[in-house]
């Protein structure tokens, strides 16, 4: 029998292919996952500037519904959220800071943490709870159901009809329900203040916040959470739609879909933090 | 492309055509398809299961595309255009043989979606329109239900009314005698002939029609073309 040849010192290169077949692999997936979504978010956009005008009353119709399901319907759990968000949050914040002396940084704060990040990002978490998933349920169980060749056959764009009004009712949702989120909040948070006997009187509560917002503020509210809306949906309708699916691939093409719309949601964040910045 | 097609026109011609699997695109189910229909015929495409009849159905509704050969349609390759898709898809029909209506919606809702997509009609021409297409084919009890409320055997025939609500002038049906008892064997078979000849209440011309079926034996009748799905190949029974 022939000696076996000494292995050279350090990783062999079976490691180092370990290494790579357990990086690379996920890498490639993940670029191939973006590449995916970004062609279907181009498609929406082209079918949504092409044919935009077509079947208006139809399609506006469908829009309304999709405003109601992710909107309306979600306001009274918004408002507990207001609520909820106004004591863990103002309340606290208001009665520490006038402790320490520091009572003139409420609207910054404010400003800052509930107008900026966490009233935005928590409004599409929610939404994409109680509302993405179950998209991604409808749209792949029609996918599997045929209805989406029942809809060609008929020649309706599947995009313009299944997509279009969720790309555009969960914009306009999102960014109605992140309003009413911070409304509620900052009432709800003074009224916490006002229970704790902190020595603030409504005027100047208000006056501290209006002096932090500025007019980049609203824009960029407006823009994040349509933005956070529209990555919701067309994640999940891609997920839902855009290969054939049997419908023991529902569930996992779900969570799948929870996973990078909440990913989705985060870098579309993470762009705006670089906006603040070069604004500032 | 023009609205009405001439007398015998060819509304459907396929030469050397490979159709491929739907679930599967790397699967060939049938080779070297070669097969001619004109306007008037009525096409039996028989094959059992697995034979690739509805792959079939698909390719030849253009909604699978095929992986070699060529398709015309009412004389024209597959559209480049969004009117000429729009046209082709108004003159061609095609009923699943589960009906595959949508399951959100209601059976009137259902018959109504082309017409009020394509803004074919107002309002009220619409409902009329339907209106009439539940009564020819007797699905008024179960116009305002849901479509996943209906048995099947009524969603295959929603799925037949839907189809029809474009007047179309090349119908597509797959398998509509599968699973139904005899007194919906009849009425299709009933139906069937009256949309052929131009008898049928919702319709106002005759259908050119194809029809697949695992067993042909129910539908042949003078005039009919028979063809079989074997082997990988669309084999047309000699007529008699």
């Amino acid at each position: 029998m022939d000696p076996v040849p000494p292995q050279p010192s350090g990783r062999s290169a079976f490691e180092g292919s370990s290494w790579v077949v357990v990086l690379g692999r996920p890498l490639i997936r993940a670029a191939r996952t973006a590449r995916g979504l970004l062609a279907f978010a181009l498609i929406t956009l082209g079918v949504l500037w092409t044919r935009g005008g077509r079947a208006p009353a139809l399609v506006g119709r469908l829009v309304r519904q999709q405003v109601v399901r992710a909107g309306v319907k979600l306001l009274p759990l918004f408002l507990f959220l207001a609520l909820a968000l106004g004591f863990l949050v103002i309340g606290q914040t208001v009665a520490w800071l006038s402790r320490l002396g520091a009572i003139d940084y409420l609207g910054s704060v404010m400003v800052l943490v509930m107008v900026r990040e966490l009233g935005p990002l928590l409004t599409a978490i929610v939404v994409l709870t109680r509302v993405g998933t179950a998209l991604v349920v409808e749209l792949g169980t029609a996918r599997a159901l045929g209805e989406v060749e029942a809809l060609e056959a008929l020649g309706i764009d599947p995009v313009h009809y299944l997509v279009v009004p969720r790309v555009v009712g969960l914009a306009l949702s999102v960014l109605a329900l992140t309003v009413y989120l911070l409304l509620g909040t900052i009432l709800s948070g003074y009224l916490w203040a006002f229970l704790q006997d902190v020595p603030l009187t409504p005027g100047e509560y208000f006056r501290q916040l209006a002096a932090s917002l500025r007019w980049l503020d609203f824009v960029v509210l407006a823009l994040k959470t349509a933005g956070f809306g529209t990555v919701l949906a067309v994640v999940t309708c891609y997920h839902g739609l855009a290969r054939p699916l049997r419908l023991d691939d529902v569930a996992p093409a779900t969570v799948r879909a929870m996973g990078q719309a909440l990913v989705g949601c985060v870098l579309w964040d993470a762009l705006f933090l670089v906006v603040y910045l070069v604004g500032a | 492309m023009n609205d009405e097609p001439a007398t015998g026109q060819v509304l459907l011609q396929m030469d050397d055509v490979e159709v491929g699997c739907f679930h599967d695109p790397h699967r060939v189910v049938l080779r070297h398809v070669h097969w001619r229909v004109s306007e008037g015929d009525f096409w039996i495409v028989a094959g059992f299961q697995g034979s690739g009849r509805t792959d079939f159905l698909l390719t030849a509704a253009g909604l699978l595309p095929a992986r070699a050969g060529r398709i015309q349609w009412f004389g024209q390759p597959a559209p480049q255009t969004e009117s000429a898709r729009l046209t082709l898809r108004r003159r061609l029909g095609l009923v699943f043989e589960d009906g595959r209506l949508l399951s959100e919606l209601t059976v009137f809702e259902n018959l109504a979606l082309p017409l009020a997509y394509h803004g074919i009609g107002s309002d009220a021409e619409i409902a009329r329109a339907v209106a009439n297409m539940l009564d020819a084919t007797e699905l008024r009890p179960w116009a305002h239900r849901r479509s996943t409320a209906l048995p099947r055997a009524w969603q295959r025939r929603a799925g037949l009314a839907r189809a029809l609500m474009l007047q179309p002038r090349l119908l597509l049906v797959d398998c509509p005698l599968q699973g139904l008892d005899r007194r919906h064997a009849g009425w299709w078979l009933a139906a069937l002939e009256a949309l052929h000849a131009g008898r049928f209440p919702g319709l106002q011309h005759p259908l050119t029609l194809v029809v697949t079926a695992e067993d042909p034996a129910p539908w042949r009748s003078p005039g009919r073309t028979v063809a079989w799905l074997e082997q990988q190949q669309l084999k047309q029974e000699p007529n008699p």
